[in-house]
C-alpha cells in the first residue's frame, strides 16, 4: 500500500458536533469521516443525530448486517459498543465522486482483552448533505466462517 | 493506464478464465489480494497462478460496478459480483452452487500496470452459516480439531469415524492444489487391520484373492478382499512395516471383526487387531518437498508401492509411498496416533507452509478421472471382483486356498455378466448420493457408482458397472434423482497421466 497517510477522524466529527438538528456534511468524505470518528469514540448521540429512517448501515460482521433507519442502526451500534473497550480507525483520505466517498484503511478493536486489526474499505453515500449509506467491507479472512459470536 | 480502465480489464478478463491476460495488467512485483485466498499473491506468476485457479472454479461470471472514485494511481470500485460454482453439484433444489457477493476492490497503479489490487468482501455468504454438527455416536479420528481449525464444513461416516470431506474452497481450488502443490488429508477413519505373528503373511495370503505370498518388509501391496460368496468387502492397499506384520489399511467395512472372527478358534498364529494408526495422505507433486525435511528416512528413495519405519518430526511412524490421489504422494502413519497424531500434522502443516499446503478431503473428481474407487464401489456393493477394473488382481491359481476361491471360481465358469465402463455425461452432474440406474438403448442395464465433473475433460464423468454387452461408444441414459441424463460410454481410466 502506497504511502497516503492517516486521516484524523476526530477533529472531523468534533466539527459537526454541538450544532441542532441532524448534522449535513459538507461532501460524502466529510459524512465517512466523521462516521467513522464518531464510531471510535463509541458516540452513539452523534450516530443518532446523522442518521434518518433512510439511512442504511451494511456492516457484515454484524447480525443482522444491513440495518436500515435509526432503530436499528442505533440498536446495533449500542450493543457493538458494550462489548468493545476501545476501538479506532487509521484509514486513509477518501475518495470522491459525486456523492459517494470510500476509504481504506484497518479497524483496531480491544475487546476481552484481545487487540484485533481488521483491515477494511468503507463506502459512504449521502443525499443533500445528509447520510444516506454507509457500507464496510473488511478483509473477511480475518475472521472464521461459521463463528458463532458475532465479531463486533 | 488508468485505475479504472486497468480494473474494466481486469474484469473481463476474470469473466473469460483468461489469466494471461489479467497478469500482464500487473507490474512484475504486483499484488493480488482477496479474502478468499489463504495470503496474497506476490508478483506477476504468483497473481497469474491465483487467478486462473480462481477464475477457472467458476463460471457464468458478471460484475457489476456500483460506485466507483478515482484519483491518481489509486481507484476504488464497489461492485457486485456473480458466477456459478464449477462442479459443485448444485444444491439440493437442482439450482447451481453460487459465489454472488458485494465487494469493494482497490487497484492501486505504478507505471501504468497494477501494483495492488485488494479485494474486501463477506466470504460467509459463499458457504454454508455454519459447520456441520456432529453426533457422538460415531468416533472422531486424532485430528478432528485440526479440520474443523481448518474450516472444514462437512463431514461424512466411514469405519464409524467422522471422515472431514469439503471445507472453505470451490471444488478447482483443491484439485488444482492436489495436482499443481500439495494437500493434506485427514484419513484416519482409514483404520488398520493388523495381522501380527508368525503366520501373519501366510494368513493375509488367506484373505486376499491376490497372490501375497512374494510381500516382503517395506512392501506396499493393493489387495481385494472378498467373502466366502465372492463379493467384494474391500480393496485395501497394504503394508508390511514389520517381518510379522501387516496392516490391511481398508475402506469403509468391518474388516478387522471379520479377520478376528476368521482367526479365532483357528490353528493361524496370529493376533487380529485394531491398533492406533491413524494415517493422514499428503498428496501432490510437493509432497516430497514438505515431507522429507521432517522424516528421517531418506524419501529420494522410498520407491512406489514402498514403506517405511521412520520418525517423522520427532514421532515414530511409517511413511509409505501411496495415497489415493492417483498421483504422487504419501501417507503417514503415526505410531500411537491418538497422542502423536496431532503433533505430526502440526509439523507437517509448518512444513507446507512454503509450498502453499492445503487442508482438504480426498479428492472426488481426481479420483473419478483417474478410475479409482472405494466406498459403494466395493464393499457390501453386490459386486464381484471379476466386474471390477482391478480385475487383475484376482489369482485364482495362487497356490493356496483364498476365502472366496470357490465361488469366484464357480463365478469365472458361469461366465461374468457386467464389467466397469466410463461415463461421458452430457450434463452436469449433481452430487452422487446413492446409485442411479442407466439403461442402454436395447434396455441393458447397470449402475453408475460414482460421478464427478473431470475439470481434466471440463465435463461430467461417472463410473459404472454395466451388462457386459454394453460397450465403448454406446449411449446409455441414467435415472438421477434431477432428471434424465446422457451419456457415451468409454473405457477407464479417464485421464492416464498421473500428476
Amino acid at each position: 500500500m502506497s504511502d497516503r497517510g492517516i486521516v484524523d477522524t476526530s477533529a472531523v466529527v468534533q466539527a459537526y458536533r454541538g450544532k441542532a438538528g441532524a448534522p449535513t456534511f459538507a461532501s460524502p468524505s466529510e459524512a465517512l469521516l466523521a462516521y467513522a470518528g464518531a464510531f471510535a469514540e463509541k458516540d452513539l448521540e452523534f450516530i443518532r443525530s446523522a442518521i434518518s429512517e433512510e439511512t442504511l448501515l451494511e456492516l457484515p460482521m454484524v447480525k443482522p448486517c444491513r440495518l436500515l433507519g435509526e432503530s436499528e442502526i442505533f440498536s446495533a451500534h449500542s450493543e457493538t459498543f458494550k462489548s468493545i473497550s476501545s476501538v479506532a480507525f487509521e484509514l486513509h483520505s477518501p475518495i470522491e465522486k459525486g456523492s459517494v466517498a470510500i476509504a481504506e484503511g484497518v479497524l483496531k478493536i480491544s475487546r476481552s482483552g484481545k487487540e484485533e486489526t481488521h483491515p477494511l474499505g468503507i463506502v459512504a453515500e449521502t443525499n443533500n448533505g445528509k447520510l444516506k449509506r454507509v457500507s464496510l467491507y473488511f478483509d473477511a479472512r480475518h475472521y472464521r466462517l461459521w463463528s458463532d459470536k458475532t465479531i463486533l | 493506464m488508468t485505475p479504472s480502465a486497468a480494473f474494466d480489464a481486469f474484469c473481463n478478463a476474470w469473466a473469460k478464465g483468461d489469466s494471461e491476460a489479467i497478469g500482464k495488467l500487473f507490474a512484475d512485483n504486483g499484488v493480488f489480494n482477496a479474502p478468499i485466498i489463504a495470503k496474497p499473491a506476490v508478483g506477476r506468476a504468483a497473481v497469474e497462478k491465483q487467478v486462473r485457479v480462481l477464475s477457472h472454479s467458476q463460471k457464468d461470471v458478471s460484475t457489476r460496478v456500483l460506485s466507483s472514485v478515482e484519483k491518481g494511481n489509486i481507484g476504488y470500485f464497489e461492485g457486485a459480483f456473480e458466477a456459478a460454482v464449477i462442479g459443485a453439484g448444485g444444491k439440493i433444489d437442482g439450482s447451481p452452487v453460487r459465489t454472488d457477493f458485494r465487494f469493494l476492490a482497490v487497484v492501486e497503479m505504478e507505471n501504468g500496470k497494477i501494483a495492488r489490487l485488494t479485494e474486501y468482501f463477506d466470504r460467509r455468504p459463499l458457504y454454508p452459516e455454519e459447520r456441520q454438527r456432529a453426533y457422538m455416536l460415531n468416533r472422531r479420528t486424532p485430528y478432528w480439531q485440526k479440520t474443523v481449525d481448518a474450516e472444514c464444513l462437512e463431514w461424512s461416516v466411514y469405519n464409524n469415524m467422522h471422515f472431514p470431506v469439503r471445507y472453505s474452497r470451490m471444488p478447482y481450488e483443491d484439485y488444482a492444489a492436489l495436482l499443481e502443490d500439495v494437500t493434506l488429508w485427514d484419513v484416519g477413519l482409514e483404520r488398520q487391520t493388523q495381522i501380527k505373528g508368525p503366520d501373519a503373511l501366510a494368513f493375509f495370503d488367506h484373505l486376499s484373492c491376490r497372490d501375497m505370498s512374494n510381500m516382503a518388509v517395506g512392501d506396499c501391496m493393493y489387495a481385494l478382499i472378498c467373502h466366502d460368496s465372492g463379493l467384494l468387502m474391500a480393496d485395501p492397499v497394504c503394508f508390511r512395516p514389520f517381518e510379522d506384520t501387516i496392516w490391511l489399511s481398508h475402506g469403509n467395512a468391518d474388516l478387522t471383526f471379520w479377520a478376528r472372527g476368521i482367526a479365532m478358534g483357528s490353528n493361524w498364529r496370529v493376533d487380529v487387531t485394531e491398533p492406533d494408526i491413524a494415517p493422514v495422505q499428503v498428496q501432490g507433486p510437493l509432497a516430497r518437498e514438505v515431507l522429507d525435511p521432517i522424516t528421517e528416512a531418506d524419501l529420494g528413495k522410498l520407491g512406489n508401492y514402498k514403506c517405511v519405519v521412520t520418525k517423522v518430526a520427532g514421532y515414530d511412524a511409517v511413511v509409505s509411498r501411496t495415497g489415493w490421489s492417483g498421483g504422487f504422494g504419501y501417507e503417514v502413519l503415526p505410531f500411537d496416533s491418538t497422542i502423536n497424531g496431532p503433533a505430526v500434522w502440526d509439523a507437517i502443516v509448518e512444513a507446507g507452509e512454503p509450498y502453499g499446503l492445503k487442508i482438504t478431503g480426498p479428492n472426488w473428481p481426481r479420483a473419478v478421472e483417474r478410475g479409482v474407487t472405494d466406498f459403494n464401489y466395493y464393499m457390501g456393493s453386490g459386486i464381484n471382483p471379476f466386474e471390477d477394473v482391478a480385475s487383475k488382481f484376482v489369482h485364482l491359481d495362487k497356490p493356496v486356498d483364498f476365502v472366496g476361491k470357490a465361488a469366484l471360481t464357480k463365478i469365472k465358469e458361469e461366465g461374468v455378466k457386467r464389467h466397469s465402463v466410463g461415463l461421458l455425461i452430457d450434463e452436469e452432474v449433481p452430487r452422487l448420493e446413492w446409485f442411479w440406474d442407466l439403461q442402454d438403448q436395447k434396455g441393458r442395464k447397470g449402475l453408475v457408482r460414482w460421478a464427478a465433473h473431470s475439470f481434466a475433460l471440463n465435463k461430467s464423468a461417472a463410473i459404472a458397472v454395466v451388462d457386459i454387452n454394453i460397450k465403448k461408444g454406446d449411449r446409455v441414459t441414467i435415472d438421477s434423482p434431477y432428471g434424465t441424463l446422457h451419456a457415451e460410454v468409454t473405457t477407464l481410466p479417464f485421464v492416464k497421466k498421473a500428476s
